[in-house]
């Protein structure tokens, strides 16, 4: 199997976060045993349109708090499309337009009225592609930062804490000021989770994060995502079956802009209630 | 999380009511690249209406008959003007400029990107991307001391000729030409290219038979907007050409453009004059003119398939 | 046999295009420059013209060109690159964009006498600012913000969306996104176009006969009061460029060495032009290398 071969590979040369994802394996499997369940946020018959072309189809389901959601399915099945609704990234698109509700926090975020700059800083995002800012390490952090305005001396300490949460600071403490783009392809899409870490966000959404990687950095980012949802609710767009069964609590299986199927990951990943789950889940499409 | 917030939608952090200043910091923002993308259509209504205004004046204080403007020749500076000999002028320079700066530039692009594709990339685009940006008194003044002796000892005649307009105005515009063509034909897909080879064409049927009509539109572009160029331009012809009133007999006479006249006669005239004035309708035309090569470009590159 | 003979023919015309016509050229710069820079020392650059005498220089109709070029660029370079940024970033497909568009294609297809003629309306008569610095300016302005628009334009789509994403997801504004990361990605492809339109106002000459004028006061270089009618910095005054120059000695000097003159002139002006287009492509690959190279 493959998994197992990228398993030994990160044991003989990345000892010490091996040692975290044993610890993070455990509290995943208390969490998911013992905690109970809160809803964080609630999509209500959620439809996205690009001009007339419906991408995503009535969509119904709750996002856990301090829980992964993973959304699978096949290229074009609209999960992109929902995971960028959730901060309104789809805004950019001037033919995309809303119908149906996102209740977060007492507010349907889809609303006009809503300023979306400030609900971007409470859901951060991080992409497919790893997009540092082509300058100094430190400042890719800092951006949002000085344009919030914060005070210097607290700037100073979120650089260390979100670079150490992203398990980042060991690699770059020593080289701050280097470009960004002289990290590694994972380096670079841990920065860039750092960075989406130092606005303090409750929510976390990921699109894609490991597919621009090579697997031992995907193990990390992966690592990372696990030790991160103590903290923060993160949802999760991913290609890789295996990834969404190994990070995820709870999995939505999208085909063709439906929800075809929504639950716990251990329960959709061996006893799919539907069909069509059943035959991605077992490769019979993709 | 879930918590005292909850019932009052109307009041909450995420709402831009209760986010002014980015959205004031938005405002500002797109107000000033507003205001100065509106800057561009304000001066050229401007330009179009101030110069429409000056250039049918003439027709109508002045009691100048259009018809008359525009298809007679002999040019005193009174009502009964005709302009035609500088709208041939123009007309001639700019057509016989393209007649031998289109098929050399066009040449010249496919040599720099077909044939010595390195050596034509790397040192020669450059160097013509340069000498588009020669100042075009410079090409006049290499023209009065090059072109028209040359004209004068070797082919006779006074040398301030059509033929020397033509001259200068050509090699004025073969960078331009040869640039803009060279661009659109690295713009055509190489496996378009490489299908050809790969059936055995020779290069020059590649060339011939899938280069030329896959480039056509941009090449056609290439050559309009040359010739636009061409049209417009104003010292370099003057000083060439000899800025004689009447109509050339050949291409070693004498002649004068639209801009030719306006350049050596607007620093003589007194404003409101009927000769201003009939400057102003010369002007209008070459205004009109350039509307003309915007239509005929945009007509062109309609029909581009790549 | 034929298909071979044909296809070395063809190769032939093509290579003998490209000959004539590097031929010509290089000519052109060479005939200029070696006529031209036997005329040029430093005398010829620090003294005054001469109207009827030999020995003319032109220290003040370069003077006045680099003032314009500085006063239309200062005007210009905003300007432009706001508009710019306005089509790239905030325009919505419609109306009011295609005549922008149109706009900037109108106004950078102008004849440049034409533009000129406008000047001579607006700015020299209307706005009574008489042939001046100023008018000159603006009328350059005219015909150099298009390409300013359009360079702008071209080098902010052409910074890579994904930038412009991760400074919007991370809870910037459009328009602070625009300041600190689209225009800084784009400042290379920008500052190139900037150098390259400096050289074309270098050069131009027919935007500026109605509008800066032929002719230039005697400046005495130690009066810097800019309202001092002989200041040269006084932006009120007429001014006589370095290409505005070359066409008036060429068509109307009576000085003995006008031929002289005039090839100097050429030769200086085709060396700033140069070192402005050569400045332009070093300069946009130098900030383009530090930019996106790495460490």
């Amino acid at each position: 199997m493959p998994k197992l071969d990228k398993r030994t590979i990160n044991e003989q040369e990345y000892d010490k976060p091996n040692m975290k994802k044993r610890e993070s394996k455990e509290i995943r499997t208390e969490s998911s045993e013992f905690n109970t369940t809160e809803t964080l946020m609630n999509l209500k018959n959620l439809s996205v349109y690009y001009a007339d072309n419906q991408a995503v189809k009535n969509i119904d389901m709750p996002i856990e708090k301090n829980k992964v959601t993973a959304f699978i399915g096949p290229s074009g099945c609209g999960k992109s499309t929902l995971l960028r609704t959730i901060n309104r990234m789809n805004d950019q698109i001037s033919v995309a337009r809303y119908e149906g509700e996102i209740n977060y926090d007492g507010l349907n975020i889809l609303r006009k009225e809503v300023d979306v700059v400030t609900l971007r800083k409470e859901i951060g995002m991080v992409f497919q592609e790893p997009n540092p800012f082509p300058k100094p390490i430190k400042q890719n952090i800092t951006h949002a930062l000085k344009f919030m305005k914060k005070p210097k001396n607290e700037i100073e300490e979120i650089v260390e804490s979100s670079l150490k949460q992203a398990a980042l600071w060991e690699e770059t403490k020593d080289r701050l000021n280097n470009s960004a783009l002289s990290l590694s392809g994972g380096q670079q899409q841990r920065l860039c989770i750092a960075r989406a870490l130092a606005l303090k966000p409750k929510v976390l959404l990921l699109d894609e994060p490991t597919s621009a990687l090579d697997p031992i950095s995907s193990a990390k980012v992966e690592d990372l995502i696990m030790e991160l949802k103590k903290h923060y609710t993160i949802a999760v767009v991913t290609h890789n079956m295996e990834q969404a069964a190994r990070i995820s609590d709870n999995t939505a299986f999208m085909y063709n802009g439906d929800l075809i199927e929504f639950g716990e990951t251990s329960r959709l990943f061996t006893n799919p209630r539907e069909k069509r789950t059943e035959d991605y889940i077992s490769g019979k499409f993709s | 999380m879930a918590n005292a917030q909850k019932s009052e939608t109307n009041n909450h952090r995420l709402l831009k009511s209760n986010n002014s200043s980015s959205k004031k910091n938005e405002g500002r923002g797109k107000f000033l690249v507003f205001t100065s993308a509106v800057i561009v259509i304000i001066a050229t209504i401007a330009i179009t209406v101030f110069l429409g205004y000056k250039g049918i004046r003439t027709f109508f204080v002045y009691d100048v008959s259009l018809w008359n403007f525009l298809t007679t020749t002999g040019w005193d500076g009174t009502e009964n003007s005709g302009a035609f000999a500088f709208i041939f002028g123009s007309f001639a320079v700019t057509f016989l400029a393209a007649l031998f700066a289109a098929p050399l530039g066009i040449g010249s692009a496919i040599f720099m990107t077909e044939i010595a594709k390195k050596w034509g990339q790397k040192f020669l685009q450059p160097v013509i991307e340069i000498l588009v940006g020669i100042p075009s008194v410079v090409y006049g003044l290499i023209g009065v001391t090059v072109i028209v002796p040359l004209i004068r000892n070797h082919v006779g005649g006074l040398g301030f000729s059509l033929l020397a307009g033509m001259i200068v105005v050509g090699v004025m515009i073969l960078p331009t030409i040869t640039s803009i063509s060279a661009d659109a034909i690295k713009a055509i897909p190489s496996d378009i290219k490489d299908a050809s080879y790969g059936l055995g064409a020779t290069r020059w049927q590649t060339i011939y038979k899938v280069i030329i009509p896959a480039a056509l539109p941009s090449l056609m572009t290439a050559i309009v907007l040359g010739m636009a160029r061409a049209f417009g331009e104003a010292l370099a012809v003057q000083m060439v050409i000899g800025n004689v009133k009447g109509l050339p007999e050949s291409l070693l006479d004498s002649a004068a453009t639209l801009t030719s006249i306006i350049t050596l006669d607007m620093p003589h005239t007194t404003y409101g004059s009927v000769h201003n004035s009939l400057l102003w309708s010369l002007g209008l035309i070459l205004l009109i003119m350039s509307y003309v090569f915007i239509i005929i470009i945009r007509f062109v590159s309609s029909r581009r398939k790549i | 046999m034929n298909r071979r003979l044909t296809n070395k023919i063809a190769t032939t015309v093509f290579v003998s295009c490209a000959v004539i016509m590097t031929a010509t050229l290089v000519y052109l710069l060479g005939y200029i420059l070696t006529n031209g820079l036997s005329e040029v020392d430093m005398d010829f650059l620090t003294s005054d013209s001469s109207s009827a005498m030999a020995g003319g220089g032109i220290k003040n109709q370069l003077w006045n060109s680099f003032y314009i070029l500085i006063v239309t660029l200062l005007l210009s370079a905003p300007l432009g690159v706001l508009g710019g940024i306005y089509l790239a970033e905030y325009a919505r497909p419609g109306k009011l964009t295609n005549v922008i568009r149109t706009s900037v294609e109108v106004l950078s297809s102008l004849p440049s006498i034409v533009v000129g003629m406008f000047g001579l309306l607006i700015f020299v008569q209307y706005m009574g600012l008489g042939y001046s610095i100023i008018a000159g300016a603006l009328a350059l302005t005219v015909f150099n913000l298009p390409i300013i628009v359009r360079v702008t334009e071209d080098s902010i789509r052409s910074v890579p969306v994904k930038q412009k994403n991760a400074s919007l997801a991370l809870g910037i504004t459009h328009w602070h996104t625009v300041k600190t990361v689209l225009v800084p990605a784009a400042f290379p492809g920008i500052l190139t176009g900037i150098l390259l339109s400096a050289g074309r106002i270098f050069g131009e000459a027919a935007a500026l006969l109605f509008t800066a004028g032929l002719s230039t006061n005697r400046l005495q270089f130690d009066t810097w009061n800019p309202f001092d009618n002989n200041s040269p910095l006084n932006p009120f005054r007429s001014a006589e460029t370095l290409s505005v120059h070359i066409w008036k000695v060429n068509s109307q000097g009576i000085m003995p060495d006008v031929d002289e003159i005039a090839a100097g002139s050429a030769a200086v002006l085709i060396i700033f032009v140069l070192i402005f287009n050569v400045t332009a492509r070093v300069v946009g690959n130098i900030i383009f290398n530090k930019i996106t190279g790495s460490k």
